[in-house]
């Protein structure tokens, strides 16, 4: 769904060509979510369906990156309602690493060495990230590095106030009974 | 260069440091004022010692002339104000010569006072002038004047004249200084004064050092800063004595300006004795003076050093200081001075006395020193005192300030403490009732009787005086003179039953009718009890006997009240003094302490307190340190006195409910006056006031 | 790459609390070294140990070669003002003085003539994005002004080590990139190292590697560097 917004935001300020659409998505947002020819095409139809966008006119030649698109009065509330609202803030990602602490208390393991491995891992990734970032040629492209270092930063926070908090869980997660010992 | 950086960050650094060296500045002339005031008091002393000793010029004072001149010296008053009446005759061309005088007046020449000389040419003749027989010649200038209104002539006279007269008042005299001996009441006040001033260093020498303490935790900040960056505690120490010194140099100047103001004022309102000090007395000795106005900035300069072993390195570690609760150890000084006082008396027969003597005051110093080593733990106590005590919150903050750290507190409230330590010890020494002691001498006079005393006259003599209501009294030259009188003539002219004997010694009392051959003791002159009347009889009692002693009931109790209101006055003045010195410390204390924890208490009132709640924490802080270390601090005055007067065989008393009073009024004073701190609060603890980095 | 800096099996106690129990660091020439762990690890303790602001009670600190942890404080200071730089969180800034003659206090502390100090101490107004805040008190400067003048004063005289506590802890996200970027580029160009001490992954990822702290002592680093 992103993908069709990202589209009639491009449309919004004129008229384009298929393949004119495919290069400025690909320069805007191709590091976010890169895409491929067949998924713009398909997208860009059921705008059409969806009357949010419409053929304003056709160049010689065969295939639809040969069609002209422009965005309909429909498109531009619909475009309006999509960046008025919030996102839903998503806090199941990266729940992955919940789930590895519990299976490591419950079979026994320790969970520290884990959490170890993950921070520094995390940090690893940061300064690299973070090199990237100093050398970022855009505010664009510094600002995405940043949305993923305050995400890892968010991730790392975590990991230190779960190890602290590690005997506690522990405790709990080994006394849910077994149901097989009734 | 680490000299200018000083100087840089002394006047640098915008409105806020300019107040803090303002405050230091007008703290250490307040100081300096307070100190060369308290020292004027000796050379005041002396000055009128001075100028009046030859009043009592003998036999054994120093030669200072070839020649010598028969001298008489007689206490006089006029309508109750005491004067000096001098007779002199030369007994050769180069005869002494008082101060005041350029040559001793001839036979027939009077030298007066400026004062005397206004009150002769405005009283009559019969009253006053012809009392001074001779015509008045020379004015006796400033440096003979114990007071620039004082009543005094010097009759000349011929050596024949002057030689008739029968008493051992008259001397023959080689010179006109103060005697050998001492003008011993001079001397006992000159020692008091020494004393009091010691005791009143104390609080100044706090006051001072409190001052400059002012803001001292942001000038540690500043100073951490320094050192973290490299600078050497000799560069610190360099760039923190350079702003306290310029500040103390500065405040010495004030203060030397205010001396040289308020030792005129002095001058002009202080009366002891009759009258006012003359105001080139009212100095402090130039080497002195030097000494204070140089030694009170080194002091300030030299405490802010001392601070500095405080200072860590760097923003971080400067909290870590640990406060140690007040050790054990402190009490040792006390115990010393206390100790040795109590052991003085009863030591007297197995040490010998002159170490003793030595020894006492410094026990007594020792105890004072003591008093200010325990003050930190009687703060502490007071707290802990103060937490239980309390329900609401601003009793308990205060209480834990308290505890966190005695020794600020007590600094700041030692000023007042000692006050009250000095006040209560030198009450219980001084004798100030105001009772009329008991002289044992004649009786009350009765009004309008002029008593005459003669020592010892044939009737002859003082034949005019004995018209109609005269009453005699007459006694019998012999190995125990013998007192007769007529008891009911006397009932006429005194109060008292059978036994007037005058101020002569060793005459016992008879009753009956005396034999008209003895001769005269004392005439008893009844007069209409006008002023006049009294004078007429005064100056003719005076031509015919000249060292007669004459009173009348008025100047008589006059004397002994008078001495007494004199020293009690002096020493009413010293109290001021030291409550006011005391004042200004607790104040400045109090200035203090809220500068430098001006982040607390801005926290404070940012979560909740209000800023009456907050006051009432500054003001509970100090006030229960202040009585609680008030307390000791009497019990303290007041035995040391005791152990004293025990040692000295001085006389000692509870002071009465009045000097109490005193140092009650002078310590709630001293907590309002410091109240004045507390406005300030307001400004200084505003949230927005105190920012943050 | 030779080690500018050693810290071994430090110990430091305040009273009944134990600060450092045994931790061992090594800074290379030219490196930047991050020292993470949670408050009460121990890190800053360990930093003003190896830069000689505090005597540990145990063990060494060698600093080019020489053990400086029992010099006089005569040659501490000396050291403080021509080998060493430091960014603290705050407080360490002098308030009466305008930010360039803050910057310049090192050099007029080791009697660089004012004029001198000063002409040193300009460049780096602009070199930090400071430009005409020279006057400014501390006291007018925001956090972040604040903190870059921090940073010239601790790279005026060219020091071998910069030892940073918390340098970004008072400021937001974008003040604190701003000092960081400033910092590690300046440090760079002079060849300085920089050791600093952080709770703050996103300050730690300038580094070019991490140490964690915990409970006094350095814990073995986990995972490739």
């Amino acid at each position: 769904m992103t993908v069709s917004y990202a589209l009639l935001g491009l449309l919004e300020g004129s008229s384009r060509h298929g393949y004119d659409l495919k290069r400025s998505y690909d320069r805007r947002f191709g590091e976010v979510k890169p895409i491929r020819f067949g998924q713009i095409y398909r997208t860009l139809s059921q705008l059409e369906r969806d009357g949010l966008i419409e053929v304003v006119g056709v160049e010689a030649g065969s295939g639809p990156d040969r069609k002209r698109y422009a965005i309909t009065p429909e498109g531009v509330t619909d475009l309006d309602t999509w960046l008025g609202e919030p996102e839903e803030p998503q806090p199941h990602r990266q729940s992955v690493l919940f789930t590895k602490v519990v299976v490591a208390l419950l079979s026994g393991r320790s969970a520290e060495h884990f959490l170890d491995v993950q921070r520094a891992m995390h940090l690893d990734t940061m300064k690299a990230l973070t090199t990237a970032r100093r050398k970022a040629a855009t505010t664009q492209d510094a600002l995405l590095a940043d949305f993923q270092l305050f995400h890892l930063e968010a991730d790392l926070r975590w990991i230190d106030h779960t190890e602290s908090r590690l005997a506690a869980l522990a405790e709990e997660v080994r006394d849910v009974p077994d149901p097989r010992r009734r | 260069m680490t000299v200018r950086l000083g100087l840089r960050l002394a006047v640098a650094g915008g409105r806020e440091s300019l107040l803090r060296l303002a405050v230091t500045a007008i703290g250490v002339g307040v100081g300096v004022l307070l100190l060369l005031i308290s020292l004027t008091g000796q050379s005041a002393a002396q000055g009128r010692a001075e100028r009046s000793g030859w009043r009592s010029a003998d036999a054994r004072t120093p030669a200072t002339a070839p020649d010598a001149a028969l001298f008489l010296s007689v206490t006089d008053y006029h309508d109750g104000t005491a004067m000096s009446r001098a007779y002199v005759a030369a007994l050769g061309p180069r005869p002494p010569v008082p101060p005041g005088l350029e040559r001793l007046p001839r036979p027939g020449e009077v030298a007066v006072s400026p004062a005397m000389r206004r009150l002769l040419e405005s009283t009559p003749d019969d009253q006053l002038d012809d009392r001074y027989p001779g015509g008045v010649t020379a004015t006796i200038g400033d440096a003979g004047l114990a007071h620039p209104d004082e009543l005094v002539a010097l009759i000349g006279r011929t050596p024949d004249e002057l030689g008739e007269v029968r008493s051992r008042s008259l001397q023959v005299v080689r010179g006109f200084g103060s005697p050998p001996s001492g003008y011993a009441y001079y001397l006992a006040l000159r020692v008091f004064l020494l004393v009091g001033a010691v005791l009143l260093l104390v609080p100044v020498v706090v006051f001072v050092v409190m001052a400059t303490r002012v803001a001292a935790a942001q000038r540690e900040q500043r100073l951490a800063a320094i050192r973290l960056v490299g600078a050497t505690r000799l560069q610190a120490g360099v760039v923190a004595a350079v702003e306290t010194g310029l500040a103390a140099m500065a405040g010495s100047a004030l203060g030397w300006a205010g001396y040289e103001v308020g030792r005129r004022v002095l001058a002009a309102t202080v009366t002891f004795q009759g009258g006012r000090f003359f105001v080139d007395d009212v100095v402090v000795a130039p080497w002195l003076l030097l000494l204070v106005l140089l030694g009170v900035p080194v002091l300030a300069t030299l405490t802010t050093i001392a601070a500095l072993s405080r200072v860590q390195v760097g923003p971080l570690a400067a909290s870590r200081r640990a406060h140690r609760p007040p050790s054990a150890w402190r009490a040792l000084p006390l115990a010393i001075g206390v100790g040795g006082q109590l052991a003085a008396a009863p030591l007297r027969g197995v040490v010998d006395s002159e170490t003793l003597d030595n020894l006492v005051p410094l026990f007594v110093i020792a105890t004072i020193i003591g008093f200010v080593a325990i003050g930190p733990w009687l703060c502490m106590l007071a707290g802990r005192g103060l937490a239980r005590v309390s329900r609401r919150v601003p009793g308990l903050i205060a209480a834990r300030r308290i505890a966190g750290d005695p020794r600020a507190t007590f600094r700041a409230v030692s000023g007042v403490v000692l006050a009250a330590f000095s006040v209560t010890f030198s009450a219980s020494l001084v004798d100030l009732s105001e009772d009329r002691p008991d002289t044992g001498a004649a009786g009350v006079l009765r009004p309008g009787v002029v008593e005459v005393f003669t020592g010892g006259v044939p009737e002859a003599q003082v034949a005019p005086l004995l018209s109609g209501q005269a009453v005699v009294t007459r006694f019998e030259i012999g190995a125990a003179g013998e007192l007769v009188e007529s008891c009911p003539e006397l009932a006429r002219v005194v109060t008292r039953s059978c036994s007037p004997s005058g101020p002569a010694e060793g005459i016992r009392a008879r009753a009956g009718v005396a034999d008209a051959d003895l001769p005269i003791l004392s005439v008893y002159v009844l007069t209409d009890g006008t002023p006049a009347a009294e004078n007429r009889v005064r100056t003719r009692a005076a031509n015919l006997v000249p060292n007669a002693i004459i009173h009348t009931q008025q100047d008589r109790g006059d004397v002994d009240a008078r001495y007494l209101g004199d020293l009690g006055q002096l020493v009413r003045l010293g109290w001021q003094f030291v409550l006011v010195v005391a004042a200004c410390s607790l104040t400045v204390g109090m200035v203090a302490g809220v500068i430098e924890r001006r982040r607390p208490f801005a926290l404070l009132r940012a979560s909740g307190l209000r800023l009456g709640e907050l006051r009432q924490v500054v003001f509970l802080e100090t006030a229960a340190a202040m009585l609680a270390t008030a307390a000791v601090g009497v019990g303290l005055g007041l035995g040391s006195s005791y152990a004293l007067a025990l040692f000295g065989d001085m006389a000692w008393m509870w002071p009465d409910v009045g000097v109490f009073a005193t140092v009650g009024i002078g310590v709630l004073a001293a907590l309002l006056l410091s109240t004045m701190a507390l406005p300030l609060l307001d400004a200084a603890t505003r949230f927005d006031a105190v920012r943050y980095e | 790459m030779s080690q500018i800096l050693v810290g071994d099996d430090l110990h430091k106690s305040f009273g009944l609390t134990q600060a450092l129990r045994g931790a061992s660091i090594v800074l290379d020439e030219g490196e930047i070294v991050a020292v993470m762990g949670p408050s009460g690890s121990g890190k800053s303790t360990l930093l003003h140990c190896l830069a000689g602001m505090l005597t540990p009670d145990g063990g060494a600190v060698h600093f080019a070669g020489r053990r400086i942890d029992e010099l006089p404080d005569r040659e501490r200071a000396h050291l403080r003002r021509t080998a060493f730089g430091f960014v603290f969180q705050f407080g360490q800034l002098v308030p009466e003085l305008p930010a360039v003659e803050n910057i310049a206090l090192p050099l007029l502390l080791g009697g660089r003539r004012r004029k001198h100090a000063l002409a040193a101490a300009a460049p780096w107004l602009s070199r930090l994005g400071l430009d005409g805040l020279g006057e400014r008190l501390p006291g007018e400067l925001s956090g972040g002004q604040g903190q870059r003048v921090a940073v010239a004063r601790a790279l005026v005289a060219n020091p071998t080590v910069v030892f940073a506590d918390e340098p970004t802890g008072s400021l937001d996200s974008v003040a604190a990139d701003q000092v960081m970027e400033l910092l590690v580029d300046a440090a760079r160009e002079q060849g300085t190292s920089v050791l600093m001490a952080t709770h703050e992954p996103r300050v730690a990822a300038y580094a070019d590697r991490t140490v964690m702290v915990r409970d006094g002592v350095d814990t073995p680093r986990v995972g490739a560097a």
